[in-house]
């Protein structure tokens, strides 16, 4: 209870001694981390809409030796191998890729596509039809769906319910679309295209983060080991990207160096206000833990107080700034955070501190 | 007297060494923060600028390549090809080369840091403009001899030719190192798509290189009338054309939605500046004020008393620009003129607006002294 009563009472002093003073470094912190959830979430975002991008469209791509061109077994076996082994993340999209050439001497590029979400078909823009559905692609099922080049497309007169001759298989055209690529292909499903065996001349995989060099290396081994000689290219690194990320993570550095500092303020601040007390309190015999204590209990509660607020005032502005939010354990882990830094800031320099100023005042 | 000002000003300095340290670490930081933004936003509008000197006013940019067009009277077509290069006999870094036709180098002038543009060259060597780093990394200058094994991919992307030119170099892009290109589209289309920042690159004025064609072409207009009207018609039915107004237009809009995103940052590094640099002013004046009043009673007058403190102001505002210049030189020296633009007018407009901001911020100070008496000062901090 006394140990209640002198925090309260303590809390008290802040908002009646100096008030001027004590309102101004309570608004600095309270902009500090505003300021700090403003640039960290922004560029957060930012870098995970980026790292989406790259992974939903930079795929990791693997070349096959064109002279030793494996079975359908074998790529099932490497993929099978990839896709279970509880190291390496999630495969979001494959694509297998193959050229054929009809009886007419007409080249079709066929690609075999497996994928994971959905979000991932925004590769193209469909026009007409419709585009797989994900228990589609886990079928063998004689649906194509054809990406056509916007210029100059030999499917032209081909239209949805048509159907297409692959390799002596007779496939129904279910919806077309405008790629990103200059190429008419023809989509068929996974399953569909290992089981008419078709020659596999470049795997396509977008795993859901970029993988670690470790992760790559395994990679890289099941294939030589499994299909012989093949080449597989990681998706490049946008070093512009690269150093706009460098420069946020300056700015969000800089922010929390300034956030410091305010803290740093507060303690200055509570010490300078506390000091006749504390001479008191080291008269009577209080130790120097206690007395740490009390100081630090202070800070935390008006830290608490603002970023508190903070948190309502840029919840709030999200809606307006049209910027994404963090959630509930996201804040809780910076406020951890904020509160191991103010322990560790003013344990280091509580009893210095202290000493210097009370030797000056005496 | 104004010896002695500057006497106890950088005195004051030396007394609560921590506090001065915090302050200079907060200005240092808000001063890099400064540039950061100023120098962002400027990279961004880099582009524009440089369209806007052009004056491109009839000039269209056609996304798909057409074989022939026979308006000549009416239109100029202008075409890049590419092609990529080394220093021959050298086995040094690939220069990818951009060949410009006679129609783009007469309507298009890039900024050059130094030489002159293909237009103004008279000579009988193949010229070549190089990018500012290239020529910086390998010793080049105007009117130095260069041999270059150039390389393109032709029609079947299989095949490649090659062969050796001998150019003369008669101008370095500027450090921003832009050039025009037409290697990338978006849907939306804007100059960045356009005009494209490479290290090493170089660009050649001549059609008599036959390179790999680039999939796009300037159409300039020669005049305004219905001939022209029609023959825009006739040219989007051959492929999808966007004006240079359009472009600007778009470029604009995407701008103006970064800029919001900008103005917020400012506008909150503003705030914390203001908020941090008072605050701790604020602190300071907890032992300053009974300073200020024993000077006042011993006869120096309260402007004098002014004068210390903005000197003070003056001398940590020096010294933080100094560090932050450092930093920023360190951090992002690499970084200048590719993803920021930090020049003389960052570095100056920075300076101006963190004094501004330290003055505001001791004004409270400057106001309290001027308006207290100093018995109350000195009597309030006992």
């Amino acid at each position: 209870m006394k140990i209640l009563y002198i925090f309260f009472n303590d809390f008290k002093i802040l908002f009646s001694n100096r008030k001027k003073i004590f309102y101004m470094i309570s608004i600095n912190l309270f902009i500090v981390f505003f300021a700090f959830l403003y640039f960290f979430t922004f560029y957060y975002s930012n870098y995970l809409k980026n790292e989406d991008f790259v992974h939903r469209y930079k795929p990791y791509q693997v070349f096959i030796n064109q002279n030793n061109i494996p079975t359908s077994e074998t790529i099932n076996t490497v993929i099978n191998k990839i896709s279970t082994y509880k190291q390496l993340p999630q495969i979001k999209k494959l694509t297998l890729h193959s050229i054929e050439t009809n009886s007419e001497g007409v080249e079709n590029n066929i690609i075999g596509l497996f994928m994971q979400e959905r979000n991932f078909e925004n590769y193209f823009v469909i026009e007409k039809g419709k585009f797989f559905s994900l228990s589609n692609l886990k079928e063998d099922k004689e649906i194509a769906f054809i990406s056509e080049n916007p210029f100059e497309s030999k499917y032209n007169n081909i239209i949805v319910d048509d159907t297409i001759i692959i390799n002596s298989k007779r496939y129904t055209v279910i919806g077309k679309g405008l790629g990103d690529t200059d190429d008419d292909d023809i989509y068929i499903s996974y399953k569909s295209f290992l089981n008419n065996s078709y020659d596999c001349s470049k795997l396509n995989i977008n795993f859901e983060r970029r993988l670690k060099e470790h992760e790559l290396e395994y990679i890289r081994k099941q294939f030589n080991s499994s299909i012989g000689f093949s080449n597989v290219v990681e998706p490049p690194i946008n070093n512009n990207n690269l150093q706009k990320l460098t420069i946020q993570i300056f700015v969000v550095a800089s922010v929390i160096i300034l956030a410091i500092i305010a803290i740093i303020n507060i303690f200055r601040y509570l010490t300078i206000i506390n000091l006749d007390k504390f001479v008191i309190y080291i008269l009577c015999g209080m130790s120097h833990i206690k007395r740490f204590f009390y100081l630090l209990i202070d800070i935390i509660s008006l830290i608490f107080i603002l970023y508190t607020i903070s948190i309502i005032c840029f919840e709030n502005c999200a809606k307006y700034l049209d910027i994404s939010t963090l959630n509930f354990s996201q804040y809780l882990c910076i406020f951890l955070v904020i509160i191991l830094s103010v322990t560790v800031i003013v344990g280091l320099n509580f009893k210095k501190i202290i000493n210097n100023i009370i030797t000056e005042r005496l | 007297m104004i010896g002695r000002i500057i006497y106890i000003g950088l005195n004051k300095l030396k007394r609560d060494i921590w506090a001065r340290i915090f302050i200079c670490v907060q200005l240092v930081l808000i001063i890099y923060l400064f540039n950061l933004t100023i120098g962002m936003w400027r990279h961004e509008t880099y582009i524009l600028n440089m369209v806007n000197t052009m004056n491109l006013k009839n000039a269209y940019y056609c996304s798909n390549d057409f074989e022939s067009f026979d308006s000549t009277n009416t239109v100029s077509i202008g075409e890049i090809t590419q092609a990529f290069g080394k220093l021959k006999n050298q086995n040094k870094t690939t220069l990818k080369i951009k060949v410009y036709d006679e129609e783009i180098t007469k309507n298009i002038t890039l900024p050059l840091s130094k030489g002159i543009w293909f237009e103004e060259y008279n000579g009988k060597e193949l010229p070549i403009i190089l990018s500012n780093s290239y020529a910086k990394k390998y010793n080049l200058d105007i009117n130095d001899t260069i041999e270059l094994e150039l390389q393109y991919s032709t029609e079947d992307i299989n095949v490649q030719e090659s062969f050796d030119v001998e150019c003369k170099v008669i101008g370095t892009l500027n450090k921003a190192n832009y050039h025009l290109t037409f290697s990338s589209m978006g849907n939306y289309l804007i100059w960045k798509n356009l005009f494209k920042q490479d290290e090493s690159v170089a660009l050649i004025g001549s059609s008599s290189i036959s390179a790999e064609p680039l999939s796009g072409k300037m159409v300039f207009l020669k005049n305004l009338d219905d001939d022209s009207t029609v023959l825009l018609d006739k040219l989007g039915k051959l492929s999808s054309i966007t004006s240079s107004q359009q472009i600007t237009k778009n470029s604009k809009e995407v701008m103006s939605d970064k800029l919001k995103t900008q103005i917020i940052m400012w506008f909150l590094i503003l705030a914390l500046t203001l908020a941090s640099l008072t605050s701790n002013n604020m602190l300071e004046k907890i032992y300053e004020e009974k300073e200020f009043a024993a000077y006042y009673m011993l006869g120096l007058d309260w402007s004098k008393c002014v004068l210390i403190e903005i000197f003070r102001g003056v001398i940590q505002i020096l010294f933080s620009f100094v560090i932050a210049f450092i930093l920023l030189k360190l951090l992002h020296g690499d970084s200048n003129y590719k993803t920021l633009i930090i020049d003389g007018y960052s570095y100056l407009l920075s300076i101006i607006m963190v004094f501004c901001v330290y003055m505001i911020s001791s004004l409270w100070m400057i106001i309290e002294l001027l308006r207290t008496n100093p018995i109350v000062l000195i009597r309030r901090n006992e």
